[in-house]
This record gives C-alpha cells, structure tokens and sequence, in this order.
C-alpha cells in the first residue's frame, strides 16, 4: 500500500505539463507547427477583412460608381516615370480616348504625361461603414482635389466601373455564401445525422434513404437544374438565399452518413451510459455529447467544403443560372469574361480568377492542415 | 450472386423512378412553360402556322395536363426511347442527344487516358520513393491540382491561347471543318483541338488519382506479402509492378465506374461550355437556361441512368478482379 501511494506522486510530477494540456491546446501546437496552413489562415483573414467586412474602405470606388472610362485598360501603380525620375510616392498614369483606325473600336492608351499620384487615407465617396457609420475616408486614391484623377488598377468595365473595387465588393457576396452555405450544411447534416445515428429505427432509415436519394444525383448537373429553377423574376436578395439554401441542401447527405457513424459508435461510450444512467435527457445527450465528440471531424469537413461551395456559386453565376447583375459576386463578374470577344479585347476582366483562386487554395491548405492537426496524438 | 444481382437492379429501377420523377419536379418548376415563350415569340413574328405547330406539341405532350399524367406520358415514351422533342430546335432530344454523343464520349475517353497515363506512374513513383524531393514536388502539385477548378482553368487558357499566342482553341474543329463531311483531315483537326479540354480536364482528376494512387500504394507495400516477394530476391521493378501495383489499382476501378462512366454525358460541363464545345455538356446549359424541358430532363435521367449502372458494374468488376470482396 505505502508503495502504491508513492508512485502516482511521481508521475504526476513528470507529466503535469502534458496533463494539463487539453486536446484543443494540442490542436493549437500542431497547426501552429504547419507553416502552410498558418499563411493560408492568414490570407483568409486578409480576404476577409478586406471583402467581407471593409470593402467600402479598401476599394477606392463603390461598387456601381460609373464613369466616362469605358473598358478601360488596368492602370498599374508605377514608382518610376518616362524620363526615369524615382519617386516613393506611387502614381498611375492617365488614360487617353483613342480611335484604332484598324477595327474601327474606341479603347484607351496610357498616357506618359499625365502622373496621378497616389494617396493613402484619402477622402473619397462617402460610405456607411457597417451599414451605418458614415464615413469617407478610403485605404487608397487619388487626390480627392483633382476631379480628373482616377485610378482604376484592374481596368473598368462595359459602364466605366472599377473592376477593383467590384471584386472587392463581389468578394463579399461570394465568400459569404461559402460560409453561409456551410452553416446551414452543417446544422441540416450534423442533426439528421446525429438524429439517424441516436434514435436509428424509422428515423434512421428515412434519413438514410434521402441521403442515397440524394447521392444518386449527379452534384453539378443537379446544382445548375434547382439553380435555373429559381424563378428569375425574383428580388436579388431572394435569390441569393436561394442558392445559398439550394448549395447546402444537395450536399448535407455525405456529412449526415459521416456523423451518423461517429453517433453510432459514441451512444455507446461509457460517458454516454453514465449520463444516461444520470437521468440525462436524450437532447442534453445528444447536443451536450454526441455532437461534442463528433466537432473535431466535422470542423475539417466544413473547412474543406467552404471553397467548393464558393466554387459552385460562381459556376452558377457565371452561366447566369445564379445570381445576376446587379448583384456583385465573383460568379457575376466573371460573367463579363464569357465571350471569346470579351477575352480579347478586355482580358482584365479576368482578374477575378486569381482571388477566386488564391481564395479556394487557402480553403484547401488550412483544411488540410485542420485536418492534421485535428489528430494531436498521431506523430 | 444471382440474388445480389437481381437486388441491386431492381434497386437502381426504384432509384431511376424516384430520380426521374425528382428530375422531372425539377425542370418544370419555372413558372410558365417554354410554350408560352414561344408562341408569344412567333405571335409576334406573325407566323401563324408555327404558333399553330407549337399549340399542337403542347397538346401531344399533355402540357395542358396536371403534372402526373405529363410525367407518365413522359417517362412511359422515355422507357420506349422516345425521349421527346426539344422545343427550342424542334426537333427529337434523341437526334440532337445522338449528334454529339460521340463527340463527348471521345473526350471523356481522351481525358481519362491522359489522367491515367500522367497519374499511375507519378503516383507510383510518389509511393515508392516516399519523402523524397521528387515526392514531394508530385503532392504538392498535385494538392494544388486538387483545388483548381477546371472552369477558371479553362478560362485562363483561353487568355493564353487568344491574347498571346494568337490560337484559335475554341470548338473541336475549325471553321472550314464544322460542317464537311468526315475525312482525314477533319479528324486531324479534331485532335488538334481535342487536346486542349483533355488536358484541362485531366488536370483536376490527374491530382485525385496521384492521391488515391499513393496512398494505396503505401498501403499495399507495407503488407506481408511484398515483403515475402522480396524477400524471395525478386527484382524490385516487379515486386512493384506485378504485386503491389495490381492489387493498389482495384480503387481506380471505382472510380471508372462512378465517376468516368456517368462522366461521358456531363462529365465537366463548365469547361466545355467555356470552350464551347460541340458536346452535351453545352446542350444541357441551354436547355436550362431556355427551359427545353425534355431536352434537361433526358440528359439529366441519362446522367443518373449511367451513374447506377456504372455503381452496379463497379461491384461486379471488383468482385471479379478481387476474390476477397464478397457480394452479400
């Protein structure tokens, strides 16, 4: 007995720093260790701080601000002029009207002449931040005195709008139907599935049933039918609910099965018959238990589906089953880059893709690295 | 197994049922019919004869009927291979369907030689040499792969080949080629076209399939009998290729069959319409968006038609090329 009573001492002593740290706090160490997965947190941060909560601030222009510029060309920031004088003030140049005698179009040509320097915090449109605050001040622009100056870095569109500020403005659309989409996958797939897996018997078996319903389907095609099957005559805001609905409904079956199977397997978990022998009631077990254990499977799970989700949007947009303009997403913007003729003539209506892009690889690498880190215990 | 095949076909008949009925829900849901679009369209123009025309397809096909019986008259000509006229061409969905199967099925095959071709060795060589740089540099290529979507893809070639380098990528043949008839000529303009989708397309799937590829792969080379191979003094080359490969394939055939095979019709519609090819993929877009109800609704049915009976084959296959997997 007396040497019993000495051992446990020891050992708490040498693991006391690993005991206390909870699985979460393991969670935290490994993903910190992922490099990759660190930086694709922090561009998602970025491109949410910029598109989704102050694209009023970070893009110079609003949204729907039209100008004389039609489809103009990106004017890029330059830091040293035609005659090679360096300034640390970044400048754009102007842009001329110009009649190409040859296909008898009307496009601009910069002009080396004319310098527009650049200006941090700059007074420019007003804007509600928030919807509410007003305020005028924006991350970048031209000289709020020059009523000429303008800066369009990514070119302007069919009515002189900046491209810029508009995938800015269409980030926010597009990113938050990632996350909106997935909220409502997650609640659909995780209680049906939670449900199925805890009650099982007619429950679980309609609930299975749908799912393979469901999983007969092809996605996409299945996606691009419900999406033509909103009526077109609806308001934008109904619309986009829609899809958004419409996204999570046709993917919740796969997460429903997955968490069903970790229900099943954690009704009969001792801590589970102790709460129940407690007198726990089936929603504090389901909702205070079951679903608890299951978080750290489903956390990845969302991760991974948020860029697809944004993915499938934009392909509905930009076929025009989706969303449509006046509504600003990245699927509407990239809608102007649908004709051969467009392409070649504006090919900056492309640079939509690269945030589409860098945005969807983020999603995958912090997934990803979730995923690894989701599992502490393994080497 | 006879039992096992007999359930699972009358399953996938309940399936198709469901399925049709859901597609059928689905497709009619915009409110008014592509009739009424029509017939406004050509009263305008003043045709009398072909609003006549159209009043008479809405009463052969029972549009003025409640939804059952539509879709009763529907799926019962379905079964018997009379899938309906389009009313955007006016003319059978099976005719304009047939026209560019054989486009589509050529692209698919293409696209999934390709991926194959590039992935099967890279995934092996990724299992075999795991940790190395060249491993390395195959995941990390191919989990970039993985997340590009091939639309944007497309896109972005288009750029390249229209802004840059000056190239006509659009389409499956040229202009002189659209409408002779076949010859030599015009198949070598076809794969000088045909190339581009391929390759698009087999950029997403080469990513997967390197994956799947290494992981079982790893799987299988750590098992008993590899190290039984070896250890009898076989050459590594073929411990390799012989044992460990063959038994690490049996996934892609799961994949054959539930995604290639349901893959001929649509299987990446956005590049397709992108690059505006000559396949189903495009036909099926523009029956949605113009409301050519019978013309979605088939190719919609066929798509998961394909799809079950790719998922039954697949079974079977495995259980043929794999005795541990026993059919209950």
């Amino acid at each position: 007995m007396s040497d019993a009573a000495v051992i446990p001492v020891q050992e708490t002593k040498d693991d006391a720093v690993k005991i206390s740290q909870s699985y979460w706090s393991l969670v935290w160490w490994k993903f910190k260790r992922n490099r990759l997965a660190v930086v694709a947190a922090f561009i998602l941060a970025a491109y949410y701080i910029t598109c989704l909560i102050f694209p009023e601030f970070f893009a110079p222009y609003s949204k729907g601000l039209e100008s004389d510029y039609i489809e103009a060309r990106p004017t890029y920031p330059q830091f040293v002029d035609a005659d090679g004088n360096f300034s640390l003030r970044p400048f754009v140049y102007g842009l001329d009207e110009e009649i190409d005698v040859a296909t008898r179009s009307r496009q601009f040509v910069v002009n080396e002449s004319v310098k527009y320097p650049l200006y941090f915090f700059v007074e420019g449109e007003p804007y509600k931040l928030f919807g509410f605050i007003p305020a005028k001040t924006h991350f970048f622009g031209t000289d709020p005195a020059d009523p000429d100056a303008k800066v369009f870095l990514l070119g302007t569109d069919r009515l002189g709008r900046d491209q810029f500020s508009r995938i800015l403005f269409g980030g926010r659309i597009s990113l938050f139907i990632g996350l909106f989409s997935v909220a409502v996958f997650l609640f659909v797939g995780v209680t049906l599935g939670a449900a199925s897996g805890y009650y099982g018997g007619a429950t679980d078996i309609v609930v299975m049933r749908i799912t393979e319903l469901l999983s007969a389907f092809p996605q996409e095609p299945l996606f691009l039918a419900l999406g033509a099957a909103v009526p077109v005559s609806w308001p934008s805001t109904r619309v986009f609910f829609m899809v958004t609905i419409l996204l999570a409904l046709i993917q919740w079956g796969g997460l429903a099965r997955q968490v069903r199977g970790l229900v099943l397997s954690g009704r009969e978990e001792q801590y589970v018959l102790a709460a129940r022998s407690f007198g726990a009631s089936d929603r504090r077990i389901i909702f205070n238990h079951l679903i608890p254990a299951t978080m750290s499977h489903v956390i990845v799970i969302a991760t991974l589906k948020i860029p697809g989700m944004i993915l499938l949007e934009t392909a509905l947009s930009f076929l025009g089953l989706g969303l449509v303009p006046p509504t600003v997403s990245w699927g509407t913007l990239l809608q102007n880059a649908n004709t051969v003729r467009s392409i070649s003539a504006a090919p900056w209506y492309l640079f939509v893709t690269p945030f589409i892009l860098f945005a969807i690889l983020a999603y995958n690498l912090l997934g990803d690295g979730l995923r690894d880190a989701m599992d502490p215990y393994s080497k | 197994m006879v039992s096992f095949l007999i359930r699972r076909v009358f399953y996938a008949i309940i399936m198709l049922i469901l399925v049709s009925f859901i597609s059928f829900l689905i497709i009619n849901l915009p409110a008014g019919d592509f009739m009424d679009q029509k017939i406004a369209e050509l009263e305008a123009r003043g045709d009398k004869s072909a609003v006549a025309r159209v009043e008479d397809y809405r009463v052969r096909y029972g549009l003025d009927q409640p939804m059952l019986t539509q879709y009763w008259l529907w799926i019962s000509n379905f079964v018997r291979g009379d899938f309906g006229l389009s009313f955007q061409f006016e003319r059978p969905v099976k005719e304009l369907i047939g026209q560019r199967l054989t486009l589509s099925i050529l692209l698919s095959l293409t696209t999934l030689t390709i991926t194959w071709l590039i992935a099967i060795p890279l995934g092996v060589y990724s299992a075999v040499n795991q940790y190395s740089l060249g491993d390395q540099i195959i995941t990390t290529i191919a989990f970039i792969g993985i997340g590009l979507p091939g639309f944007l893809l497309a896109l972005l070639v288009l750029y390249v080949a229209i802004v840059i380098l000056d190239q006509d990528v659009v389409g499956l043949f040229s202009r002189e080629f659209q409408d002779a008839p076949w010859s030599l000529a015009k198949v070598w303009d076809l794969l000088k076209h045909l190339w581009v989708p391929a390759l698009i397309g087999a950029v997403t799937g080469t990513a997967g399939t390197i994956r799947i590829m290494r992981g079982n792969l790893l799987d299988t080379l750590g098992q008993p009998f590899i190290e039984a191979a070896r250890a009898r003094g076989l050459k590594s080359r073929r411990v390799v290729w012989k044992h460990a490969v063959r038994m690490a394939i049996t996934p892609l055939v799961i994949i054959l069959g539930t995604e290639a095979f349901p893959g001929i019709l649509a299987g990446n519609i956005l590049v397709e319409v992108v690059l505006g090819l000559p396949t189903i993929g495009p036909l099926y877009i523009n029956a949605l968006t113009t409301q050519d109800m019978f013309m979605a609704g088939t190719v919609l049915v066929l798509i998961v038609f394909l799809l079950l009976v790719g998922n039954l084959i697949t079974d079977l296959v495995l259980a043929w090329i794999d005795p541990r997997v026993r059919l209950e």
